[in-house]
């Protein structure tokens, strides 16, 4: 199979993605995501 | 497995797994997914989302000043395998905008020569003012949040009306705005503004799922534009980055010409001249006495 682009592309988002995962930062998201969001609402 | 993926797809009707995701993204049973991004635009303020806005998370992180790897490791991995597709099959606001043009109504043709206003909206509204306010700005404006955050929790929690302001009735007036723009035109939201489906648009070059259109069969009859969601000439460029994957052009063409293979595309922009003065021959070949009708 030859090497294209897009295999290439994967592999570098792949670890950023591992980067994201090994600083913990689906745990920022989570808590982020978790609260009452006043901006989305227009309230803030 | 895209050619695969994509055959699936083909045999299946677009709304209903738009439906499907719209469920999915909103169905309260799983919160803890909420660590996860929403591979389309859809807000984590819903009271029934259950995964985390992409640009909502994108922004969080610039106001912190930190470099999120993790979101754009995601966005980048979807962008990768199948470019634009989600906005065309998952994502909730583009599917209300799929709904609403089928209104009855006037309709408008709009160029799509000014869909550099959402790289605009993605550089300014979702990075720099963030960056530099440190609020997240593009939230406090999104249609989306008004339709699906705003007004839902308003109406759930009596508390909350007292905190009504200037910005929640410019939030109502944009969502007003783009309701009405949504009958007269095709997804004017995901052309012009979407800052999630601009960070998509360049994976259309690169991406594992690739459309291509056959020159020798291909007549430039735009039939393919007149299904087409995004109101684009696939036959021009069928990597565009305004090109949602939604595959209609593919089921549309009356020639069969449009095809999904990972090979380079084709455009057929040096022919369309050639095409064009073809049809125009076609024409005044109609009106030759003795000529078939």
């Amino acid at each position: 199979m030859r090497i294209q682009r897009y295999h290439i592309l994967l592999l570098i988002f792949l670890g950023l993605l591992l980067l994201g995962i090994i600083r913990t930062e689906f745990l920022t998201v989570y808590s982020h995501a978790s609260l009452l969001c006043l901006s989305c609402m227009g309230l803030q | 497995m895209m050619n695969y993926l994509a055959t699936l797809l083909l045999k299946t009707k677009r709304w209903r797994i738009q439906l499907a995701a719209l469920g999915l993204w909103n169905s309260l049973f799983f919160p803890w997914f909420k660590a996860l991004p929403c591979p389309a635009l859809n807000c984590y303020g819903c009271p029934l989302a259950i995964v985390a806005c992409p640009i909502g998370s994108l922004q969080h992180f610039v106001v912190i000043h930190q470099i999120p790897f993790y979101i754009l490791g995601m966005v980048g991995i979807i962008g990768t395998l199948v470019g634009r597709m989600s906005c065309g099959w998952l994502c909730p606001f583009g599917f209300l905008q799929d709904v609403l043009y089928k209104l009855r109504g006037p309709k408008l043709h709009l160029s799509n020569r000014c869909g550099w206003l959402r790289y605009a909206v993605l550089i300014t509204l979702v990075g720099i003012v963030p960056y530099l306010t440190l609020e997240p700005w593009f939230c406090k404006l999104c249609p989306q949040g008004t339709l699906e955050a705003g007004i839902p929790w308003l109406t759930l929690r009596a508390e909350l009306r007292d905190l009504i302001g200037g910005l929640f009735w410019l939030k109502v007036g944009i969502l007003w705005l783009f309701l009405v723009w949504m009958v007269l035109i095709r997804r004017p939201f995901c052309r012009f503004v979407c800052p999630l489906g601009t960070i998509y648009s360049p994976f259309n070059r690169f991406s594992a799922l690739q459309l291509t259109v056959e020159e020798n069969s291909c007549t430039c009859c735009d039939r393919c534009q007149q299904v087409c969601p995004m109101d684009i000439k696939v036959y021009e460029d069928a990597q565009s980055g305004q090109c949602i994957r939604c595959l209609e052009c593919i089921k549309a063409c009356p020639k069969g010409a449009i095809k999904v293979g990972n090979h380079r595309s084709s455009s057929l922009l040096p022919r369309i001249g050639q095409s064009q003065s073809r049809r125009s021959t076609d024409a005044l070949a109609h009106h030759l006495p003795g000529s078939r009708q």
